[in-house]
């Protein structure tokens, strides 16, 4: 038998209250008295009507404008990135879709993701200054990418001069086409769909020798310099590197991309080191067929984003870079690189 | 042929009375009491809550004077807009209530306020419109027309707004709420 209390007699009585309460004569002054206040419906009513857009118009622009990375760096978007003036120095920021870049007094910090640098060398003032997990960068005049995540990362230089100085004092100016790592070995890499076949690798030619006397050979606990590792070094890994980590060798010694249509993975580590080896074309080439082989590949995306920077950066072509953008964003209207290359297309004639 | 004549014409307008304005000082008149008692059902007895509904709906009825001309249908007008108005009222009222918003604003917890109507009843009378006090507010506007009013559960979905099976689902969730506070509404 349940324990539960009945309530039909109570809910009849209260019933019983409500059917013959009377409203109190209050009651009836009170509604009198709204009643002779209310208006009929004017126009000013719907004043909130503009308002309200205004409102809604001005959260639309406010948030566009925070999607905008330049925003955050007080830049202006443009072909080559955001143009920023920072320490007397004019620098173009490529920053990428989950990078997180903030200026400081003496020039930027690289707090995460990937952010390629262009910085016109200014001899008659001291060098902007690039901080990063790793150390500190002192910018001489240069293109170079950070690479970071975790408290690990790299800075790799593609032309001019930099000097890199890790928290123990220790400075090293590596050469055009050398990368320098701090951390641990192992850094982020994309998603990739299909096994990476070691085989780009074995294309590449010897470790030249260290560039600098006292380079010491990479180590998993200090910053390290790696000119070009060597295969034989790390025979049975496979390489699950992004682009931008894959060994840099000297722009002589880069073997031509195969004939035969790599893979998208592939092709971002092919184009990557013809991009450093200054071949910008062919690695324009390589991307551009790899990814009309494979378009809806996970990392056509990337692959896609690198070519609209190679278009931009190395050949300098706005007109080609804009209408890559435009593609880009029209096939990937909300991808992780939609708020970037939106920027680059609003920047573009 | 669609085509109407002068005399179809006449004739219609001979038939279609011309809408005249509304007293709504009568209409309050003759409505008030059905509204008030209604929104105190809804209000579980709060006179309070009663007058505001009140007030509220003949504001409304003002604001759609231009609209309101079918005089058979306005009972039934009356009854949607007192409903919708008790439960846009309740809804904020038990928004109120919530921990998060009393801290927010630094309000303190108020101790149960008898209601008026209820002053001099039984204290059991008292205790099931508490627990009927706190169903949500749609369940406890369905409740309050079946087991309150008595009114049959299609009408109630015409009052509110929903469908049969959905009101039937009202009352059967606030019904067994009810039964997790202790309470038995069939017996």
């Amino acid at each position: 038998m349940s324990d539960r209390r009945p309530m039909r007699d109570e809910l009849a009585e209260a019933e019983r209250r409500f059917a013959h309460a009377e409203p109190p004569p209050a009651m009836d002054a009170r509604v009198a008295a709204a009643l002779a206040g209310e208006r009929r419906p004017t126009l000013w009513q719907w004043a909130w009507i503009p308002v309200a857009a205004a409102v809604a118009v001005a959260a639309v622009l406010i948030l566009s404008r925070s999607e905008d990375p330049c925003a955050t760096l007080d830049g202006v978007a443009g072909p080559l990135g955001c143009r920023i003036e920072a320490a007397g120095y004019v620098a173009h920021v490529d920053q990428g879709p989950d990078a997180r870049v903030r200026a400081v007094p003496e020039g930027f910090e690289v707090l995460d993701g990937i952010v390629t640098f262009r910085v016109e060398h200014r001899p008659d003032r001291a060098p902007l200054r690039v901080r990063v997990p790793g150390g500190v960068i002192d910018v001489i005049g240069t293109r170079f990418t950070v690479r970071t995540a975790d408290g690990q990362g790299e800075v790799a230089l593609h032309e001019g001069t930099i000097d890199f100085t890790r928290p123990d004092g220790r400075r090293v100016r590596p050469r055009p086409g050398e990368s320098i790592e701090w951390g641990r070995e192992a850094l982020p890499t994309a998603p990739v769909d299909p096994p990476i076949d070691p085989a780009p690798a074995t294309e590449l030619p010897a470790p030249s020798p260290p560039s600098a006397p006292g380079t010491r050979a990479p180590s998993t606990e200090t910053p390290t310099r790696v000119a070009a590792p060597t295969t034989a070094k790390r025979p049975a890994r496979p390489r699950r590197r992004a682009p931008m980590t894959a060994p840099a060798p000297s722009p002589r010694s880069v073997s031509p991309p195969s004939t035969k249509a790599p893979s998208l993975d592939a092709a971002l580590v092919d184009a990557a080191r013809l991009r450093r080896a200054g071949q910008a074309r062919a690695a324009v080439r390589v991307l551009t067929r790899a990814l009309r082989r494979a378009p809806a590949s996970p990392l056509a995306e990337r692959a896609s984003l690198e070519l609209g920077a190679l278009l931009a950066q190395e050949l300098g072509d706005s007109a080609r870079a804009c209408a890559h953008w435009a593609r880009h964003l029209a096939r990937y209207p909300t991808g992780r690189s939609a708020p970037t290359v939106r920027a680059r297309v609003r920047a573009c004639p | 042929m669609l085509a109407v004549t002068d005399a179809q014409i006449s004739r219609r307008s001979a038939l279609t009375p011309t809408p005249e304005p509304m007293d709504v000082t009568r209409l309050y008149r003759v409505h008030r009491t059905a509204v008030y008692r209604l929104a105190l059902r809804y209000g579980g007895g709060d006179e309070a809550f009663a007058e505001d509904v009140v007030q509220e709906v003949f504001l409304r009825v003002i604001r759609h004077a231009d609209t309101l001309r079918d005089q058979d249908d306005l009972a039934a007008w009356l009854r949607r807009v007192a409903t919708n108005v008790s439960i846009s009222r309740l809804r904020r009222r038990q928004v109120r209530q919530r921990l998060p918003w009393r801290w927010m604003w630094s309000q303190h917890a108020r101790a149960p306020r008898t209601p008026e109507v209820l002053a001099d009843a039984r204290a059991s009378v008292r205790q099931v419109m508490a627990a009927v006090d706190t169903l949500p507010a749609k369940q406890k506007i369905a409740f309050c027309l079946y087991h309150l009013k008595g009114r049959p559960v299609l009408e109630i979905g015409q009052t509110m707004g929903h469908s049969k099976g959905y009101v039937s689902k009202l009352i059967s969730r606030a019904e067994g709420r009810l039964r997790r506070l202790g309470w038995e509404p069939d017996a």
